[in-house]
């Protein structure tokens, strides 16, 4: 007896499917204008800070983009600067982009899988996965 | 009355230079293409395997140079999504070590580039020929592939296979009938013009 309930709770282990992050708690709560000033200065520091790691992060949406594929990116960040914070959306949420008005304030929380220095003069970003946003 | 004439000749020769050099400037914004939304899955699953063995990645940051092919790849290793999570968790702290080695950069050029016309709607077989670098070592990488300019966006889609062992990512022989030793990766990305 005790032997199948062990079976089953390793089998579900096992194959444990990943989770969105809604149910998630975040592990750093921070700006994106302060979590790209971090970056920006110690990139190292920051990837054993902050690489994996749950972040909910807050600033003004800059854009959506969308790829060929359907997959969408938050872009927030300062609308006067050129670096950002890149939410990949995770794709298991379903999202109306209509609700989220470009210029407006929101809050994204994702995976943190690091950062692009500023190599082309399009501004370093920090890239978030399977971000879900968070309801004011 | 001749020294009008070399004015004349001498203003031509003026117009003539603001115009190439105007056109060299203008032209030169339309030579670099990028995306931060490119694309790349990998697959590693054997027959044998019952669960699929891949993952995703799609904030794939590309750039490409029409003046001279010269192609570049930004993949932030921890953006590969897996549908399980403990494949993610096995690939992410064992067998990539993606904390350790964060980011794999492809450096290369498109062999034919000088061949193919960026400003006129169309499609071409490429061949790429370059240096991957990940977990921590480089090797010479190359692909074949396809390149689309469409309405002044460039898309680019290759498929190739890399060994896990040639850059030092060691599967363990226990998983060894699931994970195959070689992994078929996928390149979609759809670039805009840089400067607009």
């Amino acid at each position: 007896m005790v032997l199948i309930v062990l079976a089953t709770g390793v089998y579900f282990y096992v194959n444990r499917k990943t989770q969105s992050l809604n149910s998630t708690k975040a592990d750093f709560e921070i700006s994106a204008i302060k979590f790209l000033e971090e970056y920006s200065s110690d990139q190292a520091l920051s990837d054993k800070k902050f690489l994996g790691k749950i972040i909910q992060v807050d600033g003004n949406l800059k854009d959506i983009e969308k790829n060929e594929e359907g997959f969408l990116t938050f872009v927030i960040g300062d609308l006067t600067s050129v670096s950002s914070v890149r939410c990949s959306i995770d794709t298991t949420v379903v999202i109306d982009e209509s609700e989220y008005p470009v210029g407006t304030a929101i809050t994204l929380k994702g995976e943190c899988t690091g950062f692009n220095s500023d190599e082309l003069g399009l501004g370093a970003d920090i890239v978030l996965s399977r971000s879900v946003i968070i309801p004011n | 009355m001749l020294t009008t004439i070399k004015k004349d000749k001498h203003m031509k020769k003026i117009i003539l230079l603001a115009i190439v050099l105007f056109l060299g400037a203008s032209t030169n914004a339309q030579d670099k293409y990028f995306t931060k939304n490119g694309t790349i899955t990998f697959d590693a699953t054997t027959s044998t395997s019952p669960e699929k063995v891949a993952a995703i990645n799609k904030s794939v940051t590309c750039v490409l140079d029409s003046k001279t092919g010269n192609t570049q790849f930004s993949v932030l290793m921890k953006g590969f999504e897996f549908e399980q999570a403990l494949m993610r968790e096995h690939f992410h702290e064992n067998y990539l070590e993606s904390d350790k080695f964060p980011k794999a950069l492809f450096k290369g050029q498109i062999i034919n580039s000088s061949q193919l016309n960026y400003s006129k709607n169309g499609s071409y077989d490429v061949t790429v020929k370059g240096q991957l670098t990940m977990h921590g070592q480089t090797k010479d990488v190359e692909a074949n592939g396809k390149l689309s300019v469409n309405d002044g966006k460039i898309s680019i889609s290759s498929k190739f296979a890399v060994l896990l062992n040639d850059y030092g990512i060691e599967v363990p022989r226990l998983v060894s009938d699931k994970v195959a030793k070689s992994a078929s990766i996928k390149v979609d990305c759809i670039l805009q013009v840089l400067g607009n």
